[in-house]
């Protein structure tokens, strides 16, 4: 009897993606994680809009992306909830259109808070799972150059910390909060450019609703406008704060080769122009020199001297038509 | 830097955003809270991702040790397995990098027999993070560890940032260390000859053989005086006896540009470095003295023939020294050094290379109208000015006035113009007269003729200068300009440095050269000219080696053997100074060996089957060229080893035999050799 070990297959047979998800912590942890967000977003749509087309709807995209890897299933999933809210019945059919002014008491609504936070669950937990098993990091070689079959950077299958899990729903729960703060301030802060001081409060439901009229006073901000010169003050100030500090951060940690580049790079620019002139000189005389200039084609004469005198012509052509050579 | 996981995430919720904040609040407030909670995650995550790769990247130590046969060498050893540890630590109480991908740079020309370079996991502070592989150096020289790529993300894929830890560690690899007998017996083979590290000299001295009887002199010590003799002769005859000295060998090894061409590892000056090593370290255990004695282009190096311990492994040093030699390159293409350049540069200087402390402005690709032979045409706008104040000129602006506004008889071009005006003016002003659309159309005409021509020669500036800003100018130049940037930093210079490496060409490939030289990545060198010429001739290394040989043997006491592992295949018509020394070194009954390189895709000599093998794989045009090139490498070999071989030099190619025996063996002829002085 033989006792020679089995030769290796070369080509062996592509793992299972379930059962590799199975078999992976990591991966089946973020994978009931997103799973448990999906139900719960579907069971709001179902259970407050008395949707069943948007739950199956959003439960569709959503087992589309934990199945098949699909990384756009996250963002599809955002747009798929803004369609669904508009059209419950799934068809772009006006009479199923919400009240017009739900601005007022469009506030730490139980249903919106339930269904905000779920979606947020849903999408913070599909996006870690697809770093644990479609792609944590990018190539770092522009896509031209990756070898084919070349597999992405994971996170290893390990176990989910605690803290980790724990923190995903506590932070959830924060910005659940946080958006709803943030909205309400964007819907209850009246921008009137009259006043000293732009930022005011609406006075009332009523004003809100004057304001959002075609008839208000020509003088006056209209609510959507208003609503996002804040929001985009809101956000865009935060970033522009945040990506100072940090600006400002790496400036403070540079190492000595990164402050000598910045410094010699920062000289470079501001003295660009006269220095450029004596090398590139230098340089072209020495290439001059060597006979290495590249060989001057068609397209250089024409560049130098065809197009001039095209635009003479042209110049003498409109002369002529106008008279003046009469 | 953020992916395109993140980019399409923030595309998308910023889109829905921007509608829920204009048209869908009214109807649909949930969107406008769900989209707003959605960005402040998103910035959280950013924030955070930015803290913890701030705080993390300069607060990360590595460790490298290399370990051979369970311990940790300074040195490595060729053709031995090696460990390499990588330890990563962050400092103590900072914040933990929960997805690190952390890659050892491999030094060039070398291999993973075992293990893995790359690591994915978490960095916690305090806590060893470590990444272990082996390697196998298979040829002396120079290993360059370079660092550490610390890949960062966050968990879900938004952000990522890339760190290079330069942390640049050079490691000799001294030649495979042969067993104490140098894979030599260090016994006697023939009892005709001495015992190992001794030769026998036929001149008076303290050995044990009979040379030859003399009269006793006064002074003669007893014991010598030869009774038996003395007793034929009535005479006091006194015996003299050999001289027992050792063998002595020295090597030359060419370490010029020639034999530092290839890759790392595989260099004619490697092989030459490891066959001199094997001799230097079986000649040694047999009691033989070797020296040894390095010759470029420019000097010489040389370490005084000796036989102990400490002596072979200085010796050793001074091989794995010598093939780490990089090429001393000055010229080369400036194209592919900048690509090669630019690509070592992305790699490994990730922090010089970003826009913050290395920027390309704009007007960097900006085609200045002025540097161009095309600047003439901007004294078009100044001429006609001028022109039109000249009586000509100004007769015939009066001309074209008159012509347009004599509504009788109008140019039938300005009165298409004019109808078309009139049409226009009629419609919003109710106003039909063809004098309105004349008058229009003469203000509309004199501006053309007056500032027509700032006009059109604003154009031409336009549109000579933004083609820089596409195709491979572009390209070339931005890639100059970084890299210029990144040289000027490491070398301290001053800005100017940066402008003329964008416009000198061979400033820059000077400076390419070595940087690409300084990280073991030079890229294939071209071996000849466009005039066919060899471009590493080095004809001055024969004039050193020869001064090389001179001396040596200047300080020569006995017949020795001189080892020469030199590339001379180009140097045919250059070589008699080194006959010369030859002929001196023979005439003083030394021995004189010369070894040289060869090409592995080159057939040797005699093997035309091989030659045939290979010329039967190509195409015919292929074929030719192979032909002639292989047909005049073959002949300039001939030239030289015919032109040796008169002198009185035996003359073997690096891969003919195996050259270590074909040394040794030499060796033993030198010590059973009996010349008389």
């Amino acid at each position: 009897m033989s006792t020679a070990a089995p030769a290796p297959d070369r080509n062996p047979a592509p793992p299972n993606p379930i059962l590799e998800v199975i078999r992976n912590p990591l991966a089946r942890t973020y994978a009931l994680v997103s799973a448990g967000g999906l139900l719960a977003a579907c069971a709001v749509v179902y259970l407050f809009l008395y949707s069943v087309f948007g739950a199956v709807a959003l439960l569709v995209i959503g087992l589309a992306g934990l199945v098949l890897r699909w990384a756009s299933a996250p963002v599809l999933f955002v747009f798929a909830v803004t369609y669904l809210l508009f059209f419950p019945a799934g068809v772009p059919y006006t009479g199923t259109l919400p009240g017009v002014n739900q601005i007022p008491d469009a506030h730490f609504r139980f249903a919106d808070l339930l269904f905000v936070a779920a979606a947020l669950v849903h999408l913070i937990g599909l996006y870690r799972y697809f770093s644990a098993v479609h792609m944590g990091m990018p190539f770092e070689a522009p896509k031209v150059f990756v070898k084919p079959g070349a597999k992405p950077t994971v996170r290893p299958a390990a176990a989910v910390s605690d803290p980790e899990l724990w923190m995903l729903f506590a932070r959830a729960g924060v910005f659940v909060l946080a958006g709803q703060l943030v909205w309400l301030a964007v819907n209850r802060l009246r921008l009137d450019f009259l006043r000293g001081f732009p930022v005011t409060l609406y006075e009332s439901a009523i004003e809100i609703e004057r304001l959002s009229q075609a008839r208000r006073a020509y003088y006056e901000t209209p609510v959507w406008l208003g609503r996002f010169l804040l929001a985009v003050a809101f956000f865009g100030g935060l970033a522009a704060l945040l990506g100072f500090v940090f600006w400002y951060w790496r400036l403070a940690r540079m190492n000595r080769d990164e402050a000598r580049a910045a410094l010699v790079d920062g000289s470079w620019a501001t003295h660009r122009r006269d220095l450029n002139r004596p090398e590139a000189w230098r340089g072209g005389r020495k290439k001059k020199l060597a006979g290495t200039l590249p060989k001057k084609g068609c397209g250089s004469y024409f560049l130098v001297i065809g197009v001039p005198g095209l635009l003479v012509l042209l110049y003498i052509m409109i002369v002529g038509c106008a008279g003046g050579f009469r | 830097m953020l992916t395109a996981r993140g980019y399409w995430f923030l595309l998308g919720v910023g889109f829905l955003a921007f509608w829920a904040v204009v048209l869908l609040a009214s109807y649909v407030p949930t969107v406008g809270v769900l989209t707003f909670t959605l960005l402040l995650w998103f910035l959280f995550e950013w924030a955070w991702f930015a803290v913890r790769a701030n705080a993390a990247t300069g607060q990360v130590s590595v460790e490298r040790h290399i370990f051979q046969g369970d311990r940790e060498q300074p040195n490595l050893w060729a053709n031995v397995e090696g460990t390499v540890r990588l330890t990563l630590r962050l400092k103590p109480r900072g914040l933990r990098l929960p997805f690190v991908a952390v890659a050892d740079k491999l030094p060039a020309g070398q291999h993973i027999s075992g293990g893995e370079r790359r690591k994915v996991g978490e960095l916690r502070p305090g806590e060893p993070f470590e990444v272990e592989y082996r390697i196998h150096p298979v040829a002396p020289g120079v290993i360059r560890f370079e660092g550490v790529e610390l890949r960062i993300a966050d968990l879900c894929g938004f952000f990522y940032r890339r760190v290079f830890l330069r942390i640049p560690t050079d490691y000799l690899v001294l030649p495979t260390l042969a067993d104490d007998e140098g894979g030599q017996r260090a016994t006697k083979r023939l009892n005709a000859l001495p015992p190992p590290g001794v030769h026998r000299l036929k001149r008076a001295g303290g050995g044990s053989e009979l040379l030859d009887l003399r009269e006793y002199r006064p002074g003669d010590p007893p014991k010598m005086i030869a009774w038996k003799a003395s007793a034929r002769r009535e005479t006091l005859i006194t015996k003299e006896l050999e001289n027992d000295v050792p063998v002595r060998c020295m090597l030359f090894l060419d370490a010029s540009n020639g034999m530092r061409i290839g890759d790392p590892g595989d260099t004619p000056l490697a092989r030459a470095a490891g066959i001199g090593a094997a001799v230097a370290q079986a000649a040694s255990a047999n009691r033989d003295i070797v020296g040894l004695t390095v010759f470029d282009e420019k000097a010489t190096q040389v370490t005084k023939p000796a036989r102990t311990r400490v002596h072979t492994m200085q010796m050793l040093r001074t091989f794995a020294e010598t093939a780490g030699r990089q090429p001393d390159l000055t010229s080369g293409d400036a194209a592919t050094l900048q690509r090669y350049a630019h690509s070592l540069a992305t790699e490994q200087y990730p922090d010089l290379m970003a826009k913050g402390v290395n920027s390309r402005p704009f007007g960097l690709y900006w085609i200045p109208l002025l540097d161009s032979r095309a600047k003439w045409i901007l004294l078009l706008p100044i001429l006609f000015a001028v022109l039109s104040f000249t009586p000509y000129g100004f007769n015939t602006l009066t001309e074209i006035a008159r012509n347009i506004v004599n509504p009788a008889n109008p140019p039938q071009f300005a009165r298409f113009f004019a109808e078309i005006f009139t049409a226009i003016f009629n419609a919003f002003f109710g106003l039909n007269d063809l004098r309105i659309g004349l008058f229009i159309y003469l203000l509309f005409i004199m501006s053309i003729l007056v500032f027509g021509p700032t006009y059109l020669t604003m154009l031409f500036w336009f549109i000579f200068g933004i083609r820089g800003f596409f195709g491979q100018r572009a390209k070339n130049l931005g890639e100059r300009k970084q890299l210029g940037a990144v040289f000027a930093a490491l070398d301290d210079d001053t800005p100017a440095a940066i402008e003329r490496y964008i416009h000198d060409d061979d400033f820059f490939v000077a400076r390419a050269n070595r940087f690409l030289a300084d990280h073991h990545t030079l890229p294939p060198a071209d071996l000849y000219d466009k005039q066919g010429m060899y471009r590493f001739l080095g004809w001055t290394k024969v004039q050193i080696l020869a001064d090389a040989l001179v001396r040596t043997v200047g300080v020569a006491r006995d017949n020795e053997l001189y080892v020469i592992l030199a590339d001379l295949v180009e140097l045919a018509d250059e070589l008699e100074p080194l006959l010369r020394a030859v002929r001196a070194a023979r005439g003083r009954h030394h021995q004189v060996l010369v070894l040289m390189p060869w090409p592995d895709d080159m057939p040797p000599p005699p093997d035309r089957k091989a030659a045939d093998r290979l010329r039967r794989k190509k195409v015919a045009i292929g074929r030719l060229i192979e032909d002639a090139l292989v047909g005049e490498y073959h002949r300039k070999f001939e030239a030289v080893r015919t032109t040796l071989v008169k002198a009185g030099v035996t003359v073997h190619r690096f891969n003919s035999d195996d050259p270590v025996r074909l040394i040794l063996q030499r060796l033993e002829q030198v010590r059973g050799a009996r010349v008389r002085r």
